[in-house]
């Protein structure tokens, strides 16, 4: 019913997903690009953070299944004026949402929404929490681009410290048998990630094997009231900052964005063919189409995502 | 499993002069790290030492050597280091520059020193350390390494940029001067740090109980009605980052399981330390097998709190001069090697900056060129310490702890090295002073052994008359 972390689904569950996924991106090429699959429901998009992609794609995802899509806001809603969390979902509650896509800068508050409604919950994003839906995206944009995901190698690089993309693909990916390393400076290296049992390396080097490069965005705005983990975003690019020359031909680069150009990566492999950032974007909206789809279908049954 | 990161290497700057073919042909060899303490001769050529031979040989070798005669029955040591000085550039040149700094380390025997980041500004950033080493390119008669700072202007919120610190050349991390009051940012610049390769100096000073402070916290400055500085100031901040550098090795053990990686965390080396509760602590996180290593100073081995009743401004220094008890277990330490190496802690200042009452004078003496016959007098002829023991101290345990080929007394080695009098007993005078600064703990103290020429990259770059009656010298 809610998709709050990836550990929530199994790999059944993914593939079955994926398999939903192409038959939506299938649809986004039509000339008419709207199916009646979600006719009648509701979904409710509560951003409590910033956002564009996600937004977007899940409401464009909402309205191409024909749902009842509605977004809110913090700024200008009640939240500005002091609504505690708690109170403005059970203020939904009353409208009877089908779904329920929630962003927050707090982590655990996904969960905590799925005691106060009877919709699905979907965690758009959740503090450092985690990101489930980016994972699935970002899974399914390699099957797209690489077909098996079984033994592929792909690095994580950068602020895995601050960032819920990271605690969501690391282990999405060990799931579906991604050969997952991470790479960056041990200062943006959560204390206790050792024990999660994937290598940990100071130096791109670590990269010379890898299929994929998967940059995380430096999040100095968490950085609030702490001794920052890296000197400047001037020392991090320089040393980690990945450019075309370090790529080896046939690696491939992603970012789940937004991209700071010049930190994370030089603009020109933004650009770059070998760059799949806008293929992770298009995979999103096909991916999350499928989310909202099988939270919802009539075939769906226990807690499960289908 | 860690790929290793390249290490940039240390960059050490001084004036290149032509070297000389120079024979010490009748000298005391003496060099524990290679075996040697006999007479002997010396030859050098070419910047390298080319030939060790017998007292008085060597001569046939090199017809053309300029034959330095008037070293005989000197003793020849490898160079000595000094980890911690300051250069006082940029910025404070009025008390100390790079040449002077140089000339008063070749004075004693020093052929490398290190200088701290606590300049104005501080030198917290790459092409700042590379510009102070371009000018001892140009001014430095001895080897100078530049330590870049810890913390961003040294104000202890966030790091330096290291990595490029470390391209620039600088042989250290250190905000000497302050302590990292901060334990978040130690504990950053401990994981930030660990691949680079480059130890982090601690200066260990709890401000709040030092706050005021001008001497050491006990009986004489009960006596004095001078505000003390417990010895908690030192030791507390100590036991506290001692945990925390324990956490960081725990840290990565779990990260690197792989042997030889797992000691990528900086090495922590205490400067200065002054106590006994410090010498507790540090012996206890050696046993541990804790990266951690330290430095004592000649003054706090050899100088006591009593000896502030006569208000000299030079015996301000901080950490202050301790008590008796404390001496002896900082000179057990370095007996034993608990303390690894002797540093002189040089702070040169201005006169009309300590030529005020005793509770405002800066903190600091000056340092390079009594260490040697201080500690040479006080402790080595006293039989407190030995001469192979002090030579270590002064030579291969500083270069072990910065990652620095350490002078040898070796055929094939860089010929940095000095010559020293043993038996010349003299009085500090502000004469025997070659920096700018004229602040010495020692001055008008008898100290023993004489520096009569130090020698860097087979180029001399300071030697004495010697014997001379009126005490007149010669600078090189």
């Amino acid at each position: 019913m809610h998709l709050i972390s990836i550990d929530d689904l199994s790999v059944e569950q993914i593939e079955s997903l994926f398999s939903t996924s192409d038959g939506f991106l299938e649809v986004a090429s039509r000339p008419i690009k709207k199916v009646p699959t979600l006719r009648g429901r509701t979904q409710v998009n509560m951003f409590f953070e910033a956002s564009t992609r996600t937004l977007t794609s899940f409401e464009l995802a909402g309205k191409r299944l024909s749902a009842d899509v509605v977004n809110i806001k913090a700024s200008g809603s009640s939240v500005s004026k002091g609504e505690s969390l708690k109170d403005t979902i059970l203020t939904l509650e009353s409208y009877r949402p089908d779904i329920l896509v929630m962003r927050h800068d707090k982590v655990g508050a996904c969960r905590m929404a799925t005691r106060y409604t009877n919709a699905s919950v979907v965690n758009a994003g959740d503090g450092a929490g985690e990101h489930p839906t980016q994972c699935l995206l970002d899974l399914y944009s390699l099957r797209r681009e690489f077909g098996d995901l079984r033994g592929m190698k792909v690095a994580i690089v950068g602020d895995v410290l601050r960032s819920r993309v990271a605690r969501s693909n690391i282990f999405g990916f060990r799931k579906m048998g991604i050969d997952v390393r991470l790479v960056g400076p041990s200062t943006l290296m959560p204390p206790g990630v050792e024990r999660w049992g994937v290598p940990i390396y100071e130096d791109l080097d670590a990269l010379h094997d890898v299929d994929v490069v998967y940059l995380l965005r430096m999040q100095m705005e968490r950085a609030k009231g702490k001794v920052p983990p890296v000197p400047s975003l001037r020392e991090y690019s320089r040393l980690w900052g990945l450019s075309p020359a370090r790529l080896r031909p046939g690696q491939r680069v992603m970012h789940p964005g937004p991209i700071n150009r010049g930190v994370e990566l030089t603009g020109d492999l933004a650009d770059d063919a070998r760059s799949l950032i806008l293929h992770q974007v298009e995979s999103g909206l096909a991916v999350r189409m499928a989310i909202l789809y099988h939270v919802l279908a009539p075939h769906s049954e226990g807690d499960g995502l289908i | 499993m860690d790929v290793t990161v390249p290490r940039p290497a240390p960059r050490l700057a001084l004036r290149s002069r032509p070297p000389e073919q120079l024979l010490l042909p009748d000298v005391h060899l003496f060099d524990p790290a290679c075996g040697l303490d006999r007479r002997g001769s010396l030859l050098v050529r070419g910047g390298v030492i080319v030939a060790i031979g017998k007292s008085g040989g060597l001569v046939a070798d090199a017809p053309d050597a300029t034959v330095l005669a008037h070293l005989a029955g000197c003793h020849v040591f490898p160079g000595f280091v000094d980890m911690h000085a300051h250069l006082r550039t940029p910025g404070q040149e009025y008390k100390e520059d790079l040449a002077s700094a140089a000339r008063a380390a070749a004075a004693g025997g020093f052929v490398l020193v290190a200088g701290m980041a606590n300049t104005d500004p501080p030198v917290d950033a790459g092409p700042l350390a590379a510009w102070v080493l371009d000018q001892a390119d140009e001014v430095a008669d001895v080897a100078v390494a530049q330590v870049g700072a810890v913390s961003h202007g040294l104000r202890g919120e966030a790091l330096s940029e290291l990595w490029e610190l470390a391209d620039a050349g600088v042989v250290a991390f250190s905000d000497d001067g302050r302590a990292l009051r901060d334990l978040d940012l130690l504990l950053t610049a401990l994981r930030y740090a660990g691949s680079i390769g480059r130890p982090l100096l601690l200066h260990l000073e709890d401000a709040s109980l030092a706050a005021d402070g001008v001497m050491h916290e006990g009986a004489w400055s009960a006596r004095l009605g001078l505000r003390g500085i417990p010895t908690a100031a030192e030791s507390g901040p100590l036991a506290r980052d001692l945990e925390v550098l324990r956490a960081v090795v725990e840290e990565r053990a779990r990260r690197s399981p792989t042997p030889g990686t797992a000691s990528r965390v900086p090495l922590l080396h205490l400067q200065h330390l002054s106590t006994a509760a410090s010498v507790r602590l540090l012996r206890d996180a050696k046993a541990a097998g804790l990266p951690v290593t330290a430095e004592v100073t000649p003054h706090h081995l050899l100088l006591g709190d009593d000896l502030v009743s006569g208000f000299d401004q030079s015996l301000k220094v901080n950490p202050p001069l301790r008590a008796a008890e404390d001496r002896a277990a900082l000179l057990a330490a370095l007996v034993e090697g608990v303390i690894d190496c002797v540093a002189t802690d040089h702070a040169p200042h201005a006169p009309h900056e300590k030529e005020v009452p005793f509770e405002d004078a800066p903190f600091g003496s000056v340092g390079l060129e009594t260490a040697f016959p201080a500690l040479y007098g006080g402790l080595v002829e006293t039989g407190s310490l030995t001469l192979a023991r002090l030579v270590e101290a002064l030579s291969t345990a500083p270069c072990r702890i910065l990652g620095v080929e350490a002078p040898r007394l070796e055929v094939g080695s860089a010929a940095d090295i000095c010559a020293v009098d043993l038996e010349e007993s003299w009085e500090v005078t502000t004469s025997d002073l070659y920096g700018k600064s004229r602040n010495s703990a020692f001055l008008g103290r008898r100290v023993r052994g004489r520096v009569a020429m130090t020698m860097v990259k087979g180029a001399r770059r300071f030697e004495r008359t010697r014997k001379a009656r009126d005490g007149g010298h010669a600078r090189a």
